[in-house]
């Protein structure tokens, strides 16, 4: 898939910026991994925004969305996991596909993965961040799924299919389906111990042993997504412009820093948008 | 570009290299082994004068993948003198990748 500009994120900042990329005629994907867990999700009401007097963030968010789709905005609703230069464009991989951009504005919040004690150290030595993957090394094997939200459903569901045993730990409140093929564990995963060929998941109420454990979450940190991208702490520094330190790469709304409101995601988005425009030219 | 490289002749491949040898242990579903793909070609076209690159497909080659401990995709090895030197696991950018070869050369 290609495009011109590629909009990481599904909040005030990223439909925003959709809009008037689209209005500034650039073809415009969005990678919009929503999360039931983000914070404006679960807002009751908001009463600061303009235009829009006690709205819920669940609204808000779809009349937001709605009009970028309306404008032309294509929506993909899988996670960024990795963007990378190549040449002249950007390469962005968003669950398993690739898209292919000329520009790329990072919207995708502030929230930041907490990585369990353990975790990172033993990637790759059984604990992996893709089912999809990494699955066939754990045929007719036992394995757990440690998941922050509805992302991880998929996943479980197609390790179901070629391991012996699929247990599901929830690391963050979500729905899951009714009928499942795989079996819901209650503890909430602590940390991760290497035992012998084992993966021992260790929660407040158990300690059990897997061949591997898969793990979800709906963000990855920037430094992760984008090798080279400038940091300020946990934010990301940006001109007047919403320049990132990375030819062509912007950034907008929450991730930039404080203030986190929604009115300035929005203003952020709208300028990035013009910025990418200009610089395409 | 990199060289495809099987089951049936991993060994000789590694063994009668005269330069190190980074092998890209790979699958055609997987996502970031694609995104890793133009980046492991860009460094073997930039390099072919002092670095040998191999793929393994591991969907055609379970017994490499299991041989060399590979758990997780994409994972690459440096092999200099017929032995693994490094092994690295997932997407790396190409700064990354140049600093992990160079200490081969």
């Amino acid at each position: 898939m290609n495009c011109d500009l590629l909009i990481i994120g599904s909040g005030p900042a990223a439909w925003s910026c959709a809009l008037t990329a689209r209005q500034r005629d650039l073809s415009v994907v969005v990678a919009a991994a929503e999360s039931a867990t983000g914070w404006l999700q679960k807002a009751e009401r908001i009463d600061n925004y303009p235009g829009m007097p006690a709205v819920s963030g669940k609204d808000m968010l779809r009349i937001f969305r709605q009009q970028a789709e309306e404008a032309g905005a294509q929506v993909v609703s899988s996670l960024a996991r990795q963007v990378q230069p190549l040449g002249d464009i950007y390469m962005t991989l968003c669950g398993n596909d690739i898209i292919e951009s000329r520009a790329v504005v990072l919207a995708m919040g502030a929230a930041r993965p907490k990585l369990l004690p353990g975790e990172e150290e033993l990637i790759g030595q059984g604990v992996s961040w893709c089912g999809t993957c990494d699955g066939m090394f754990y045929r007719g094997k036992d394995v757990a799924v440690l998941s922050a939200w509805h992302g991880g459903i998929e996943e479980a569901e197609f390790l179901s299919r070629l391991c012996a045993k699929v247990d599901y730990y929830t690391m963050a409140a979500h729905d899951l389906p009714d009928e499942r093929p795989y079996a819901l564990h209650e503890g909430k995963p602590a940390e991760l111990v290497r035992q012998e060929d084992k993966i021992i998941v260790k929660t407040d109420v158990s300690a059990d042993a897997y061949d591997g454990v898969f793990i979800f979450r709906p963000a990855v940190s920037p430094a992760k997504l984008l090798p080279g991208l400038e940091l300020e702490g946990a934010f990301i520094p940006v001109d007047r412009r919403m320049a990132t330190n990375l030819p062509r790469v912007y950034a907008a709304g929450d991730c930039t820093g404080q203030p986190l409101q929604i009115a300035k995601a929005v203003g952020e988005g709208n300028i990035a948008a013009i910025s990418a425009a200009e610089d395409l030219k | 570009m990199a060289t495809e490289i099987k089951q049936e002749n991993f060994d000789s491949f590694i063994r009668e290299a005269d330069k190190p040898v980074l092998v890209d242990f790979w699958a055609t579903w997987c996502g970031p082994c694609r995104m890793l793909a133009p980046v492991v070609d860009e460094l073997a076209h930039e390099n072919e004068d002092k670095l040998i690159v191999g793929k393994v497909d591991v969907d055609n080659c379970p017994d490499l993948a299991k041989k060399f401990g590979v758990m997780s995709i994409p994972t690459l090895i440096l092999f200099k003198d017929g032995q693994p030197v490094d092994k690295r696991i997932g997407y790396m950018p190409k700064n990354e990748l140049e600093q992990m070869v160079e200490k081969a050369f």
